[in-house]
């Protein structure tokens, strides 16, 4: 089975992604903050990861900078949830992320999650 | 003009008082200094109002007193406060700005009118002397204006002495009459800066509450996606049909909180790679069920066609476009086809939703992308195709509207295929 990891702090979240991704054949594993997610990525190598932003401990943004120091997780593909928009008025777009880290997230997706929008950005990202 | 600018008689402007000359000088500037005393410093407009009709009488030695201000669409006066001993049931009556009353008149030409005798002249209208019991015998009606805005116009009643006002009168009256019109646009201009403020507030609070009302969505829906599975997996008798207004509510509900939160803030679109006929599809299936239940048909055509847009922002705009052509088709049945394909000019994506409901006037074609203006009553919030607009604004695109009524309604989203690089994700 392919092998998902859904990162984020709230549980209705992971939930509801969880919900999503299972019916199309995902195993889904479940982390609670950027530090728990970057422990299972290394023990899992998983082929999907879905990252929430705004986390304790540390940020979606800081542990995406550190999968991409870790060579066993490059082909590991990253969607980036943004809920950050509606609290600043400013998005960072992928274009800023990638002047800023060297490398993009594969997708984003906006919160509120739309199912669909998750279906068809996983279905791009895995082809 | 004399070197030392001391000769003012000669050089006053034309329609001031010439103060050194005139015979009533020091009865004129008591009178001014009295009035200004008791209008300026108030910004409560009925305490100016009331202020500025007992400081008018005593000035002009009046037995009474009437403000009328314009209505806001400048047709019409208001008797906003009629003051004096029997007055009391004049206040808040209207009449035209026309020639057949005397503050019509006035208001209409903007000069000031002399009424030495009331009773003589065609215009007065002896009902409110019958109804109030008050005897007009002469009248002065002068013209309120302040920073070149007609505000309304001021008519004094009977000189207490008995005699007829005079011509000397009016020019004292003129004075008055710009000074209380100073006080009354302050008073205008202090309310309406109070009450922007408050809406501005109100508007804060209404975002930061939508905010949370958001995050409460949220829960509900992944909760909701999850027992709809549940449901699909095990049918449970009247809960499914039961499930289906709650989750037709909560549809309402967060498409009104998305549309507050999407109008409230600029926002740059996150454009990323997506399939355009994929996301028309998706709309309709939302949309569906909604459509059945009015007996209207609503079909997606187009070729597969793939554009870099914010599939969530665009998602928006089809459902509000498919919601509000659903409703125009009303309850008797019709067609909505939702159009996606490349434009006539090259490098844009067009978008139409279509419908063969009732169609709009010209009336209501210019003002639908006003925030708050609905055709829809209390089920509308008039912010869907503000926000619409808003979002295929933010893409570089255009929106445009055709529709007559009884002949349908469409509209035409048109979009960059590529975004500009500043939105490039």
């Amino acid at each position: 089975m392919r092998k998902a990891l859904v990162v984020d702090d709230e549980s209705d979240a992971r939930a509801f992604i969880r919900a999503i991704l299972e019916p199309d054949g995902w195993e889904v594993a479940e982390a609670v903050d950027g530090v728990d997610g970057l422990n299972q990525a290394k023990s899992l190598r998983p082929e999907l990861i879905v990252l929430d932003v705004q986390m304790p401990r540390k940020t979606g943004f800081d542990m995406f900078y550190d999968l991409c120091q870790d060579p066993a997780l490059q082909d590991t593909k990253v969607i980036m949830l943004t809920g950050v928009a509606e609290k600043t008025g400013i998005r960072f777009t992928s274009k800023d992320m990638g002047e800023f880290l060297g490398k993009e997230p594969d997708a984003y997706v906006e919160k509120p999650i739309d199912p669909d929008i998750l279906k068809r950005a996983v279905l791009r990202v895995t082809a | 003009m004399s070197a030392n600018g001391r000769d003012q008689t000669d050089t006053a402007p034309a329609g001031a008082l010439p103060l050194a000359s005139h015979p009533l000088d020091r009865r004129a500037l008591d009178a001014l200094v009295h009035v200004c005393q008791m209008v300026a410093g108030d910004l409560d407009l009925k305490a100016v109002m009331r202020s500025a009709m007992r400081a008018a009488e005593s000035a002009m030695n009046a037995e009474a007193c009437t403000i009328f201000r314009r209505d806001p669409t400048g047709e019409n006066l208001q008797f906003y406060i009629v003051d004096g001993p029997q007055s009391d049931g004049l206040v808040s009556a209207t009449l035209p700005v026309d020639d057949h009353s005397i503050a019509g008149w006035v208001a209409r030409h903007q000069d000031p009118l002399l009424v030495p005798d009331a009773y003589c002249d065609s215009r007065f209208n002896r009902d409110y002397d019958v109804t109030t019991g008050f005897r007009t015998r002469s009248i002065i009606c002068a013209p309120l204006v302040a920073k070149g805005r007609p505000l309304g116009v001021i008519e004094v009643l009977n000189r207490r002495d008995g005699q007829p006002f005079d011509k000397e009168d009016v020019e004292l009256a003129q004075a008055v009459a710009s000074l209380i019109a100073v006080a009354i646009l302050n008073a205008e201009e202090h309310e309406a800066r109070v009450n922007a403020e408050r809406l501005a507030a109100v508007g804060q609070m209404m975002a930061g509450m939508a905010h949370c009302v958001k995050n409460i969505l949220n829960g509900l829906q992944a909760g909701s996606y999850i027992i709809d599975q549940g449901l699909a997996a095990a049918p449970a008798g009247g809960v499914a049909r039961g499930w289906e207004i709650v989750k037709r509510n909560m549809q309402f509900l967060s498409n009104i909180v998305l549309d507050m939160l999407s109008y409230s803030k600029p926002r740059k679109p996150l454009c990323q790679p997506c399939k355009i006929d994929e996301l028309c599809q998706g709309v309709a299936a939302l949309l569906q069920q909604q459509a059945g239940a009015k007996g209207v048909t609503l079909v997606t055509s187009g070729d597969p066609m793939e554009a870099c847009v914010d599939e969530s922002g665009i998602k928006r705009c089809l459902i509000n476009l498919v919601g509000n052509a659903i409703d125009a088709c009303g309850d008797s049945g019709g067609r909505v086809q939702i159009e996606a394909g490349p434009a006539a000019t090259d490098g844009l994506l067009a978008l139409r939703v279509r419908d063969n409901g009732c169609g709009m006037d010209a009336s209501a074609r210019e003002k639908i992308f006003a925030p708050f203006f609905s055709t829809k009553g209390s089920k509308g919030t008039g912010l869907g195709l503000a926000v619409t607009k808003k979002i295929v604004e933010e893409h570089g695109g255009t929106i445009q509207v055709q529709s007559a009524p009884g002949a349908g309604t469409e509209f035409t989203l048109l979009l960059p295929v590529k975004p500009s690089t500043d939105s490039t994700a």
